[in-house]
């Protein structure tokens, strides 16, 4: 017998087909596991005087009138995974200045209104800048 | 198609290794953290924390301390201790500990900033309506330069005196600690999340002063970005510094204020002058308290940055500052917040 053929082979053609298989399920199956835990909530919150009133999907876009005791007191804006506030009542307009998705919480201190994500990773230790002095 | 040994071997030794990182990439981030937002001290306070030991008490016992705070200090509450001390006529108030040693550090902040941070202005900060800002009914105005001087002329630290327990405000002076009170809520929800368990990290931000319970993760700095005070893009920052520990306030000119005839209005009153300050746009500072850097932030704002960021180390901050000009000064020591860890 051919001595050649009795070596073993450590890598046929055949054999990188395989592995290119393998590869690619398994660095999927790691790109969709560091993925999972990760990012923003779907849901958002809107608490008016500490009561939660108000649950949107972030996927419903919109604007959505908020009011308390038959009061309007802004309006809501969900335009393609975008929030933030319009049309407040409030004096200064100062929480109209924010969007949820940079600041967190969008907030009418005057209203006593809050606007959160219901379901935030709280932490994310991907996150380049963890939180914001201003 | 039949694979060789050695090629076994070797997708046996690949899928170990995809085994292992997938493993640790979903261990790595065993401290779960969990949060709760609510409004306080006229501010968003958001608690954030991970403990074995009920995070969840933890945090609420962390608000309600900032709920009592707020109903002890509070200049707008009637029934507050800071307004029953206020309302007393010039004549002796006797203060509780806690009462006393908040008015006797601001003091002496006070004293060492020649009055740049002064508790003491609270006739000016009604003049101009900034105690009532968060007020639903809030209307800017601009007072009389003859209400100013008044106003000016009735506030002032030094009129306040201290003996003991016992607080005297002469010349009609009134307090208002807006400008130290936010930082010891901070430090007081600090030492009660120490307190309910030791081992707990997260951080307290209160209307975005911040001060850290514990390094994240129990082991890395929390990467916190200093707002750029006049970019649109909430994302620039002047500069990312890096705490396990301590606490970073920053004072600005572009969070609360009103706007009448083009002309900017904000709530960092020159003590001297009466006026806003003008000649700062933003004021950071690290130090270990939440309560110095919450005042020494308001001191450096109305010294401006070419002096604070001179004076600040010898009072236990190091500081990032900006002028009107856009100019930016840091002291000595704030690089070493740059540099992660």
């Amino acid at each position: 017998m051919n001595e050649r053929q009795n070596e073993p082979v450590l890598f046929r053609k055949k054999d990188v087909l395989v592995y290119s298989v393998l590869a690619v399920f398994f660095l999927s199956l790691l790109f969709l596991v560091s993925h999972i835990n990760g990012g923003r909530g779907s849901n958002v919150l809107v608490q008016i005087n500490g009561e939660a009133c108000y649950r949107f999907s972030i996927l419903d876009s919109g604007v959505y009138p908020i009011a308390y005791e038959g009061k309007h007191l802004m309006d809501l804006v969900i335009d393609r995974e975008d929030v933030y506030i319009r049309d407040s009542e409030c004096p200064l307009h100062l929480c109209e200045r924010d969007h949820l998705n940079d600041s967190g919480v969008l907030v009418c201190v005057p209203q006593k209104v809050l606007v959160t994500f219901d379901d935030e990773k709280v932490v994310d230790r991907e996150k380049e800048v963890d939180l914001v002095t201003r | 198609m039949r694979l060789t040994r050695n090629s076994w071997i070797l997708i046996a030794s690949f899928a170990v290794l995809v085994i292992i990182l997938i493993t640790t990439a979903v261990l790595r981030d065993t401290e779960e953290y969990v949060s709760k937002v609510e409004i306080a001290l006229g501010t968003t306070v958001r608690v954030v924390i991970a403990s074995d030991k009920n995070p969840a008490l933890i945090i609420e016992s962390v608000l309600r301390e900032f709920r009592r705070i707020e109903e002890k200090f509070s200049v707008n509450l009637a029934d507050s201790e800071i307004s029953r001390i206020n309302g007393n006529n010039g004549q002796p108030y006797e203060m509780d500990e806690e009462m006393a040693f908040v008015i006797e550090r601001a003091l002496t902040i006070a004293k060492a900033t020649n009055g740049a941070f002064d508790p003491a202005l609270g006739n000016l900060i009604n003049l101009w309506g900034f105690d009532k800002i968060g007020d639903v009914d809030f209307k800017g105005r601009v007072p009389s330069d003859d209400a100013i001087l008044a106003a000016v002329a009735s506030s002032g630290y030094e009129n306040v005196e201290v003996n003991g327990v016992y607080i005297t405000l002469n010349n009609g002076v009134k307090l208002d600690l807006g400008g130290i009170v936010k930082g010891y809520a901070i430090d007081r929800g600090i030492a009660i999340a120490q307190e309910m368990d030791p081992k707990a990290t997260g951080y307290i931000d209160a209307g975005r002063d911040i001060g850290i319970i514990g390094p994240k993760f129990s082991s890395d700095s929390w990467s916190i970005g200093v707002q750029h005070p006049r970019s649109d893009n909430p994302g620039e920052y002047l500069d990312v510094v890096y705490l396990e520990k301590g606490s970073i306030v920053t004072s600005g000119d572009y969070e609360r204020f009103f706007i009448i005839d083009g002309v900017r209005y904000h709530h960092i009153i020159n003590p001297k002058t009466g006026y806003p300050v003008v000649k700062t746009v933003s004021a950071t500072v690290i130090s270990s308290t939440a309560m110095d850097a919450d005042a020494l932030s308001t001191a450096a704002f109305v010294l401006g940055g070419e002096f604070a960021s001179v004076i600040l180390p010898s009072l236990g901050g190091q500081g990032l500052f900006v002028n009107d000009e856009m100019e930016q000064f840091t002291t000595e020591g704030w690089s070493f917040f740059t540099e992660k860890r």
